[in-house]
């Protein structure tokens, strides 16, 4: 830690004959006096009034003369002033240190950034501009600012009202802000500090979390979404992984049948279905009925327990429908169905199969003039064990995706208030 | 690695679990199971 030097001076201020204590003595040029806000020269060893006091007085949040460490650092608080853009204000607090120079501590109310004055300019970059290795891309547009308020010792001549136009470039954490007017231009590095450290350097109540982001602040939620995305990716992965193997089915059973259309119900029994897997297993009977048009065959299905009667029921309906109006010709439905059911227990199975063919008349049709499905229609049903559920990969996928898409959505809601224009 | 990125991945893991349990058991609340859920009640095109 740097030890702050002796270089505070006693001066009488001309204007209200009050004390003040000029701390950077050999750097201030100008000296506002904290009692009545004269402006004085401090280069003037009569020190001279340059500018009466024009505003109110106020007191600076950490007051001239306090002391803090900052970054390992001790700074001696020797000037302050606020600024406007006509559409919000901040403060700069102007630091010393004998040995380091001075810095500057930016308070837009809710977050401090310690700043330096570049030495050397930025370099043109493709999006921006480039520093120290670190592209930093435009931010806004260019704007005017003014002094609404100053108070302490500084090594420029600052009055109230002194105008510079800004244009500011920013990368997460930091900013380059380019202050021009009619005689010079300088840049200024900003760094955002942690919450917290300047409270505790300086003594401050600390600052609540409400109001407008910096534009250079980092979103509080960019390092949790990318860590989101890759566990996410990787799990989601994992499961497709998961789903690839298991997709393997097993066919138990399968038989041909047959329906008449507008028949009575015809009823079928498959027997002997062995199921195993102590843990209950998942079986898909699918329902195939390739002649069928211009008609459906509803098929209810029990498995039947051989030895408990315990009953497992399905239906599937098998249908196709074909026709001709002004937009030419369609076809809807589908022959091929199936009827899934879940945890079925080990046991002795019969599917007991219940047949109903029906066949469509259109508007305008008798059922004597309908066309397309013959009188008898066969009917191919097929039992498979085993498999995946897409409902459930659906669910496992919407449920391992939905902490990323919510951290997104707030990092998208942050970044719209960072970059948002100021109201 | 934060806190809640920790949670999440262990949240990834047993939602892995559980699809794998679903996989070994042939579970399903998607599944028809012994009741006519999804039982079509009207017939013929809907083509308009």
């Amino acid at each position: 830690m740097t030890e702050t030097a002796a270089t505070v001076r006693a001066l009488t201020c001309p204007a209200c004959g009050g004390t003040i204590a000029l701390r950077a003595a050999g750097y201030t040029v100008s000296l506002v006096c904290e009692h009545c806000g004269t402006t004085l020269d401090a280069a003037d060893p009569e020190v001279r009034v340059i500018a009466a006091a024009s505003a109110a007085m106020t007191r600076p949040e950490i007051p001239l003369g306090t002391r803090g460490a900052l970054d390992g650092e001790q700074w001696e608080v020797v000037g302050y002033l606020e600024r406007s853009d006509g559409e919000s204000g901040w403060s700069e607090y102007l630091l010393f240190n004998p040995y380091l120079g001075y810095a500057f501590l930016l308070d837009d109310g809710r977050r401090f950034s310690l700043g330096w004055l570049l030495d050397r300019l930025p370099e043109s970059a493709v999006d921006g501009l480039q520093y120290a290795s670190e592209t930093y891309r435009r931010f806004g547009t260019p704007y005017k600012t003014w002094v609404r308020f100053v108070v302490g010792e500084f090594y420029w001549r600052v009055a109230v009202g002194e105008q510079v136009r800004v244009t500011d470039y920013v990368l997460p954490g930091k900013m380059l802000s380019c202050e021009e007017n009619d005689e010079e231009r300088t840049w200024t590095l900003l760094e955002l500090l942690d919450r917290g450290v300047v409270e505790r350097a300086f003594g401050i109540d600390k600052r609540g979390n409400a109001g407008a982001p910096a534009p250079h602040e980092p979103s509080p939620w960019h390092s949790r979404l990318i860590d989101a995305i890759i566990i996410g990716t990787v799990a989601a992965l994992t499961l497709l992984f998961i789903a690839a193997i298991g997709s393997n089915t097993h066919q138990l059973a399968a038989a041909d049948f047959t329906t008449t259309i507008d028949a009575p119900m015809t009823s079928q029994v498959i027997k002997g279905i062995t199921l195993t897997n102590p843990a209950g297993t998942a079986v898909t009977i699918a329902a195939r009925a390739d002649g069928i048009d211009n008609g459906w065959v509803d098929v209810d299905l029990s498995l039947v327990n051989a030895v408990t009667d315990q009953s497992y029921g399905g239906y599937v309906l098998v249908e196709h429908y074909t026709g001709t109006d002004s937009d030419g010709a369609w076809s809807e439905g589908d022959r091929r169905n199936r009827a899934t059911l879940s945890n079925v227990p080990p046991g002795r199975y019969d599917l007991v199969i219940e047949l109903t063919g029906h066949r469509w008349v259109g508007p305008g049709q008798s059922p004597a003039s309908a066309w397309g499905t013959a009188d008898v229609q066969p009917v191919s049903i097929v039992l498979t064990t085993g498999g995946v559920f897409a409902g459930n990969m659906l669910l496992a996928l919407l449920a391992i995706l939905l902490w990323p898409a919510i951290l997104w959505a707030l990092h998208l809601r942050f970044e719209q208030r960072r970059t948002a224009p100021v109201t | 690695m934060s806190k809640s990125s920790i949670l999440y991945a262990l949240f990834c893991l047993a939602v892995i679990g559980g699809f794998v349990t679903t996989i070994r058991s042939g579970f399903s609340p998607f599944a028809q199971g012994g009741q006519r859920a999804f039982v079509h009640t009207a017939y013929g095109p809907t083509h308009k």
